[in-house]
């Protein structure tokens, strides 16, 4: 068919249209009465134009670098395709004394060797004129083809260039070190286990999802009624529960402050399927979980829980800015360890206030301090 | 708290304490010229030669004095501002050895978030729609798409030109 007599010919000609229509002298050659029929809007024609622009940028990231030191970040990836992709950030100190991390190069990588990796690292290093003897750093994720200590690709890299300091990624060090030290206590591990399966009871399909929405719209809205809460806009939105994946970054911490907040909600859509759920499994679960919800221990550890990784999150969400230094980083840590330390001696008590008002807000049976001290103590050694 | 240390404890940390001595943070309460020097003697032997180290030493001498009084050096809360400052008081001339070594310290990195940013950004240009896409294609997107600053500086006479200078072109723009 004959693409001029279509009424829609697609964005990207009649984007061009409309551009040309605002200039008559323009939108009396573009599309056709171009010298020699030159209408430059083939695919290729396209991509030859971005190529221009990538390499432009690319130079000018070059000449901004000049001959300083530079600190290699490399991380892999899948994409849509599900191939794998290694993306390749250079951080350097420009000529004014700004730190910047410039975007360089993705490629696209067979397998995830470190000698596959550093080949094509080097590859790119060379094609864009920068020395491996001017690398004074190397940043990865804990991925062992990354950081082995003999074969790692920064073991190889420290062959060539022995000043190419290695650093692992501290975002990704905080939240693995944080989670084995929480998993270290067999009751925070019961808990988080406990969580998410009831995270996924709850959401696991879209009615229960939108029973969990109808349920937090009508306490908010009580709650405003009654004016408990302020409204204001996006203060009061009405959000999902989260899971909390060991990997990303701070997704505890979501995932845990969305369950408190939607814990009315999350009790009363799981009373409604343990009564009338259609099979047994499912009465069976639910009812567990909603007498896991209900208990006493399991609300206190979410308290205790919160309050530890809200600290910690604070370092987590300074260590993703852009060129975040690390001496700063440093000196977050310094003060993240006071407030935990500060905590675990006089943070007892409002702790256990709040617990306790929480608790008699949702109708949870609060259990004598003096009776279990034992196992509520343990929990709190952390 | 034990397992923070754990992890924490590396091979890097110790480059990191003695880094902390060119902190500039509570007026220069932390600077220290044996920790600086010892500093370049351990990690960066190649990027100063004997002959500089003796002359670092003697900078940092003067520094100690001059940049802790300076008043507008004085309240700096970070490295990376005072490498800034250092730059726009012209400092950096009259120390320049410090000037490299505070550079060096600042390329070491935090954390591999700007990596992580690319592939968030690969996931908006690669959908579903568009998974065939080439590699070349693929990787001049993200390029100009992440790096959007440097784009916005361009003009459109230089990307003509470059365009006209890849191949012959039939019809002349110029």
């Amino acid at each position: 068919m004959n693409v001029q007599n279509q009424k829609n010919r697609g964005n990207f000609l009649e984007m061009m249209e409309l551009l040309a229509s605002y200039n008559e002298q323009v939108g009396a050659l573009v599309l056709g009465n171009a010298p020699q029929n030159a209408k430059y809007t083939s695919h290729q024609i396209q991509k030859e134009i971005l190529h221009v622009f990538a390499r432009n940028v690319q130079s000018s990231i070059r000449h901004e670098i000049g001959d300083a030191r530079f600190c290699l970040i490399v991380d892999e990836a899948r994409d849509e395709s599900r191939r794998e992709q290694m993306a390749l950030v250079i951080r350097f100190v420009d000529r004014s004394g700004f730190i910047r991390e410039r975007f360089l190069d993705i490629v696209h990588v067979k397998d995830t060797t470190a000698a596959t990796l550093k080949e094509e690292i080097s590859f790119v290093l060379s094609h864009h004129n920068l020395d491996v003897q001017n690398i004074r750093g190397q940043g990865y994720d804990g991925a062992s083809n990354m950081r082995g200590e003999w074969n790692g690709l920064q073991a190889l890299f420290i062959n060539d260039c022995p000043y190419a300091y290695y650093v692992h990624c501290l975002a990704h060090q905080l939240q693995l070190a944080l989670i084995a030290a929480a998993r270290e206590i067999s009751d925070v591990h019961t808990f988080f286990q406990n969580l998410i399966f009831i995270i996924n009871i709850v959401s696991a399909s879209c009615k229960r999802n939108d029973e969990l929405r109808a349920f937090q719209a009508a306490t908010i809205e009580h709650l405003v009624d009654i004016g408990e809460i302020e409204t204001g806009k996006g203060v009061n939105q009405v959000g999902g529960l989260q899971r909390p994946g060991d990997s990303r970054w701070s997704s505890h911490f979501k995932s845990i402050c969305s369950l408190i907040k939607m814990y009315g909600a999350t009790c009363l859509v799981l009373e409604n399927i343990a009564l009338d759920g259609s099979t047994y499994s499912q009465r069976g679960d639910t009812a567990f979980s909603f007498k896991l919800l209900m208990s006493f221990n399991f609300a206190f550890i979410l308290h205790i829980i919160k309050d530890v990784i809200g600290i910690t999150n604070m370092l987590c969400q300074a260590l993703q800015q852009k060129s975040q230094h690390i001496l700063n980083a440093i000196h977050l840590m310094t003060t993240t360890k006071t407030l935990i330390q500060k905590l675990r001696n006089d943070g007892w008590k409002t702790l256990l206030e709040e617990v306790t008002s929480f608790c008699k807000h949702q109708d949870i049976e609060v259990a004598d301090m003096d009776d279990c001290f034992s196992s509520v103590g343990r929990s709190r050694r952390k | 708290m034990q397992e923070l240390n754990n992890r924490f404890n590396e091979q890097a940390i110790e480059l990191l304490k003695l880094s902390t001595a060119l902190d500039p943070r509570n007026s220069y309460k932390l600077f220290n010229v044996e920790d600086i020097c010892l500093l370049v003697d351990k990690f960066y032997p190649q990027d100063f030669s004997d002959q500089e180290k003796i002359h670092l030493r003697l900078q940092l001498q003067h520094y100690e004095l001059d940049v802790p009084n300076h008043p507008k050096l004085k309240s700096m809360s970070s490295i990376a501002d005072l490498c800034q400052g250092l730059v726009e008081t012209e400092k950096s001339t009259i120390y320049p050895l410090v000037d490299r070594l505070i550079r060096l310290i600042l390329t070491l990195l935090v954390s591999t978030t700007t990596t992580e940013q690319a592939f968030s950004a690969m996931k908006i240009v690669k959908t579903r729609l568009r998974n065939r896409m080439e590699d070349d294609f693929l990787v001049n997107y993200l390029i100009v798409y992440i790096e959007k600053e440097i784009v916005e500086r361009f003009t459109i006479d230089m990307i003509i030109d470059d365009f006209y200078s890849m191949k012959e072109r039939r019809a002349q723009l110029k």
